[in-house]
């Protein structure tokens, strides 16, 4: 989530809230009262940065040492971790099924982003273009999900998913990220929102479009690399919903990571939360690959050595305006 | 200008070396223009267009000829940018017809109209150096690598900024950046140049020094080009042609010493510069007031009217003792703008706004008494 952070925290502005920090007029005292001032931020930072480690480390200990730990004895050992990479935890229960769930689960984060990605991206950028009349709109419309609950989302799925499952597609559980893609509508719609607001849209996409760019040009070479940090939380959101599901799965009969984990539970709740502990370490690291992957920082074409271009302007247009 | 001739026929290798109209003196004077061989003309013609109860273009027509740079000149919501937008194609239009070199355009998309626009700011890809957001428009109209690169090295040149070309706009002044936009413009010959505010975001100094120079690289491209501001001293300094725009009409059109010296009717001699407001009597070619007589305009009223006088047609000399007692009043206000200095004088009931030499205002001391009389210049009566 660095990108995101770093978006929030590091903006332009960064530098003038630092500078608000000095308010008395006499230099010395100014200097001393800065330096104080410093202090207790750094200190407060620190506070803030434990707390929150705490905060995110305690559950995460507490579901490692429950793996490892037998409930009754106390007495430590691996068995969970090792039934994980056997593939079985006794003789009755395989580990076929959350492997199973695991892997739709991931490629159902996959299809969801990508789904979502080419139906929002576009709409939200007409409707930004064309004014307040649809934007009202379009955001009620994807703010809805959040006030219905997936219990009634269900009811209205289930017919759908039948025909899905017998006359267009199949019963694979991976068709549940069209199902997804309405859940994260709300995350993703506010992730990119944010992202269209901080830039001049407007004028971008009508410079873009004098210069005879066509709309996929516009698209894919201006609108998206100003707002990659902004898809890249869309996509993040939208990868954290469809990796937490599992009212709509369960209820609908698929399997994913939760329904898995859920079933796993119920037989040998020490494979649960390790393989719980696994997921979310995979997850993690494919996040960071994600970011790593969409935020590269810009590389430097060749030939734009300053020192290497750079001429004398010509005298006519001298250049004062620094 | 040999670097630019040689980018024109890069661009354009089929149309042969460009015509260029010969640099004159940039900015203020009169020019004659001499219209390049393949520069395009533009019509727009009968436009209409209304936004819900607004009717932000009402039957507007407009000829720029080829080479011509064109200002739209008008106060906020006279409806000129719609006309800069509608010619772009970023703007539908309910009526009317739109020709470029004589062919209809009015149905082409934006990005096939073959224009390029300068925007009031930030039209710069934030996220590409200056050399890109070169390269970048010039990929888009498909031209190889090559001749990209040249291309781009030539025009940024042009505007002195080849020494910024790896570096972001947001490490850009705002001037460097509009002279990175009327590159980029300019690099992919266009067949018309738009100008939307383009110097609105700037401030003074760097909007008059950026002026003279959009004025000069248009002079020398020899591109059609159309200028939309709200600054008449900017419409009168850059354009061979002024039109003065009110409520999604043009006023009034001609070049900037017509627009200025014979507005045709009161909205343009308002809107331009200053005038007094001096009531007089009108018969035949000639208006009398209490402070002389002046010869009025065509489209003047006849009898009783108001007469409007630029302040540097009004005369002002200490008040000697043969001096009519109407025409006699008291210096109000002096103020002293370098150049040339602002007198208010009271005549009785009316403030009189003249604008004098600096240096013949050394004698007019405030609260002396003066005689105000109007110069043989044309003023528009109504």
């Amino acid at each position: 989530m660095s990108t995101y952070a770093s978006h929030v925290v590091h903006g332009p502005e960064h530098g003038s809230v630092r500078d608000d920090v000095t308010v008395t007029p006499d230099a010395p005292v100014r200097a001393g009262a800065r330096a104080a001032a410093t202090r207790r931020q750094t200190a407060f930072r620190r506070v803030v940065y434990l707390v929150s480690i705490l905060l995110m480390a305690v559950p995460l200990v507490s579901l490692v040492e429950y793996s490892v730990r037998f409930p009754l004895t106390g007495a430590v050992n691996l068995d969970a971790w090792r039934k994980i990479f056997a593939g079985r935890t006794n003789e009755y229960t395989t580990l076929d099924n959350l492997w199973l769930g695991l892997t739709n689960s991931l490629i159902m984060c996959l299809i969801t982003v990508v789904i979502m990605l080419v139906l929002l991206l576009p709409t939200m950028v007409w409707v930004r273009l064309s004014g307040k009349k649809f934007s009202r709109f379009v955001e009620f419309v994807c703010l809805l999900p959040l006030t219905i609950p997936a219990v009634v989302l269900v009811v209205g799925l289930t017919p759908i998913y039948r025909v899905i499952s017998t006359q267009i597609l199949n019963s694979s559980a991976i068709w549940l990220s069209f199902a997804y893609v309405i859940l994260v509508l709300p995350f993703s719609y506010r992730a990119m929102d944010a992202g269209l607001r901080a830039i001049d849209l407007k004028t971008l996409v009508e410079a873009a479009r004098s210069f005879g760019a066509s709309w996929l040009t516009v698209l894919l070479k201006v609108i998206v690399p100003n707002i990659k940090g902004a898809l890249v939380s869309a996509s993040f959101l939208s990868c954290a919903v469809v990796l937490g599901e599992f009212t709509l799965a369960r209820l609908l009969a698929k399997d994913n990571l939760q329904t898995a984990l859920f079933v796993i539970n119920l037989s040998d709740s020490q494979v649960a939360a390790a393989m719980s502990f696994l997921a979310l370490a995979l997850t993690t690291i494919l996040l960071v690959v994600m970011d790593l992957i969409m935020n590269r920082a810009p590389k430097a074409p060749k030939k734009l050595d300053a020192s290497k271009t750079y001429r004398a302007p010509k005298k006519r247009i001298k250049d004062t305006t620094r | 200008m040999t670097t630019l001739n040689a980018a024109a026929n890069d661009t354009a290798a089929t149309a042969g070396p460009r015509g260029f109209a010969s640099p004159q003196g940039v900015a203020g004077s009169q020019r004659a223009h001499t219209a390049p061989a393949n520069a395009s003309s533009v019509e727009l013609r009968n436009i209409t267009r209304t936004f819900g109860a607004v009717t932000a273009l009402s039957d507007f027509s407009l000829t720029i000829e080829p080479g011509e740079m064109v200002a739209l000149l008008g106060p906020s919501g006279c409806g000129k940018t719609t006309a800069l937008r509608a010619l772009a194609g970023l703007e539908d239009i309910n009526a009317g017809t739109i020709l470029i070199d004589e062919r209809d355009v009015s149905d082409l998309p934006a990005y096939k109209r073959d224009m390029a626009m300068v925007f009031q700011a930030y039209s710069l890809m934030p996220h590409m150096t200056v050399r890109q957001n070169l390269e970048f428009v010039l990929k888009i109209r498909k031209i190889s690598a090559a001749e990209r690169a040249s291309i781009t090295e030539r025009y940024l040149d042009m505007v002195g900024l080849s020494g910024h070309a790896a570096h972001f706009p947001h490490q850009l002044s705002g001037g460097q950046r509009q002279r990175v936009a009327i590159a980029r413009a300019l690099a992919v010959n266009p067949k018309v140049l738009l100008l939307d505010e383009p110097l609105s975001a700037l401030d003074a100094k760097v909007r008059v020094q950026l002026r003279d120079e959009i004025r000069a690289l248009q002079l020398e491209s020899g591109i059609t080009a159309l200028f939309v501001t709200h600054d008449q001293e900017e419409a009168l300094a850059m354009a061979d042609r002024v039109a003065v725009m009110y409520q999604g009409k043009i006023a009034q059109i001609g070049a900037p010493q017509d627009i200025y010296e014979r507005p045709e009717s009161e909205f343009v001699a308002r809107f331009i510069g200053q005038v007094n407001d001096i009531s007089g009597t009108v018969s035949g070619q000639h208006a009398t007031t209490a402070f002389g007589s002046v010869p009025v305009l065509p489209g003047s009223v006849t009898g009783a009217a108001t007469v409007l006088v630029r302040p540097e047609n009004i005369a002002i000399e200490p008040a000697g003792s043969g001096a009519p007692a109407s025409t006699v009043g008291i210096i109000e206000q002096f103020n002293y703008l370098g150049s040339v200095a602002s007198v208010a004088v009271r005549c009785g009931d009316v403030l009189i706004n003249a604008q004098v030499p600096a240096r013949d205002g050394q004698h007019l001391v405030l609260g002396s008494a003066v005689t105000v009389a109007l110069r043989e210049a044309p003023a528009l009566a109504v």
